[in-house]
């Protein structure tokens, strides 16, 4: 082959590689959501636009009170390891007041970690991973307490030993009915962040040895706060439950929350996503509809539009962005995940729309997505002729 | 005799604690009127602590509910009258308005 031939075929090979992850056209993502359901087992799956394809449910140990009729509030997030193994998914049981953790090996097998799940008392609906998956936060939604459970994480490379510790029980100040968490701040994470749904209000508490401190930087006024999510550019979003609006924040590096402005939603808002770059957001809601900001540098919400789906049995509160943007929205009592490309122009129909393989229409409940990890390979020696 | 009445005051500790560490669960009916009459098959939704429920009516105008939460908030719609309400009590009825009569 001549150089010229050469250099075109390069040209070309990087032109199809900068087009595929402009696009995400090939990127699969991993899916998992709750089950809604007594016993409440973790639905899997993987998405590879537009097909989604669901794994055999994952056994948890763990119930919720969710009928046929009832969305109880309940969460699945994931961390996402950059060490073989070492990824970890964290759902929540509300009936049984505890949470499972499962580890996904370098083959996508999901299994839940040795002493899974693991009791955290009454209130348990909402999760927050550390930035290095070595801790998990659980907040508890009681009136009248605040209190957050923190379990640490310790993992081995290449399948190795798991071990997850019960490191105690923080009552917060200023606080009352725990709704949602994010921590911010890298490695081990600088501050946990709550929302306090009956003080109405939001604050970032700062970790020590990953354990919460008692009080807040600042706290911030959001009535009846539902769902709170913080990117990695620390623009937040949080929803004002009694009213059709959602608030935009800020955090300092320091902890500081800022309001920035308000967005309105069509229905009043439940959960929330941001994409991990903060230029979307979405806020699910008490009904059958989601809404859509974009978010600008300044953490400021744009309205982009709203989604109905049209089923009036159905209730559309929880929802995630992977990290090409594409939204996973649940629709949470008709057993059914959609799929979107929204962008600052608008939602645009759904690219997916799927029945999960649970056995009850009471599905999904809390729903996280995940890239899938690009699988090392060694390169070998090679030439052209 | 002393390790009796500690045993005794762990006891009764532990019985006057349960009822902070596990919130009782309750049935609320709900109601839904329009002019007085109850109304068949219209939609509620109810929000509460723990969960968000949606269901219809029975021919009685009426849904149930089993809850942990004191408080809960229910609005109600059917052929476009629509209706909230919130409270403690256990029966909680919602008054539809507008709509077609």
């Amino acid at each position: 082959m001549n150089a010229r031939a050469l250099s075109a075929l390069r040209v070309a090979l990087l032109s199809a590689l900068v087009a595929n992850i402009a696009t995400g056209a090939s990127a699969q993502t991993q899916v998992y959501a709750g089950a809604n359901d007594n016993p409440n087992p973790l639905i899997n799956a993987s998405f590879t636009s537009p097909t989604m394809t669901y794994g055999t449910e994952v056994a948890s140990g763990g119930s919720t009170t969710g009928t046929t009729t009832a969305l109880a509030f309940n969460q699945v997030r994931v961390f996402k390891s950059t060490s073989p193994g070492c990824s970890l998914i964290a759902q929540t049981h509300n009936n049984s007041n505890n949470v499972s953790i499962y580890v996904v090996n370098a083959t996508g097998v999901i299994t839940q970690v040795t002493g899974s799940p693991f009791a955290t008392g009454a209130g348990t609906q909402s999760l927050a991973w550390a930035p290095d998956g070595g801790a998990l936060y659980v907040p508890l939604a009681v009136a009248g307490a605040s209190n957050v459970v923190t379990f640490t994480v310790s993992c081995m490379a290449g399948g190795g030993a798991i071990t997850v510790t019960n490191a105690g029980t923080v009552a917060l100040t200023g606080f009352n009915l725990l709704r949602d968490a994010e921590v911010i701040g890298a490695g081990n994470g600088t501050h946990l962040c709550v929302s306090g749904t009956n003080s109405n209000n939001i604050g970032c508490v700062p970790l020590t040895a990953r354990i919460p401190g008692t009080t807040a930087v600042n706290l911030v006024t959001v009535t009846n706060v539902r769902g709170m999510r913080i990117a990695g550019n620390n623009c937040g979003i949080a929803g004002v439950g009694s009213a059709t609006t959602v608030q935009g924040f800020t955090v300092s590096v320091g902890g500081m929350i800022t309001a920035t402005n308000t967005g309105t939603t069509t229905t009043n808002p439940r959960y929330g996503a941001i994409t991990a770059n903060g230029a979307l957001a979405a806020f699910g809601g008490f009904g059958t509809q989601f809404t859509l900001f974009s978010v600008d540098a300044g953490c400021m919400l744009t309205l982009v539009g709203s989604n109905n789906n049209g089923i009036a049995t159905s209730l559309v509160e929880y929802m995630a962005f992977d990290g090409n943007n594409l939204l996973y929205v649940a629709d949470s009592l008709a057993n059914q995940i959609r799929v979107f490309a929204p962008t600052a122009g608008g939602i645009g129909a759904a690219v997916s729309t799927s029945t999960t393989n649970h056995a009850t229409v009471n599905a999904p409940a809390g729903i996280d997505a995940a890239l899938l990890a690009t699988l090392p390979v060694e390169l070998m020696e090679f030439s052209i002729d | 005799m002393r390790i009796r009445a500690v045993g005794l005051c762990l006891l009764t500790l532990f019985a006057l604690s349960l009822p902070i560490l596990a919130a009782q669960a309750r049935t609320v009916t709900i109601v839904v009127e329009q002019n007085g009459a109850p109304v068949a098959d219209a939609r509620v939704l109810i929000a509460a602590d723990e969960m968000d429920a949606v269901g219809k009516t029975d021919a009685a105008g009426r849904v149930t509910l089993t809850t942990t939460s004191t408080r809960i908030t229910v609005t109600a719609d059917k052929g476009g009258a629509k209706g909230s309400t919130s409270g403690t009590a256990a029966t909680l009825t919602v008054t539809l308005a507008g709509g077609a009569q």
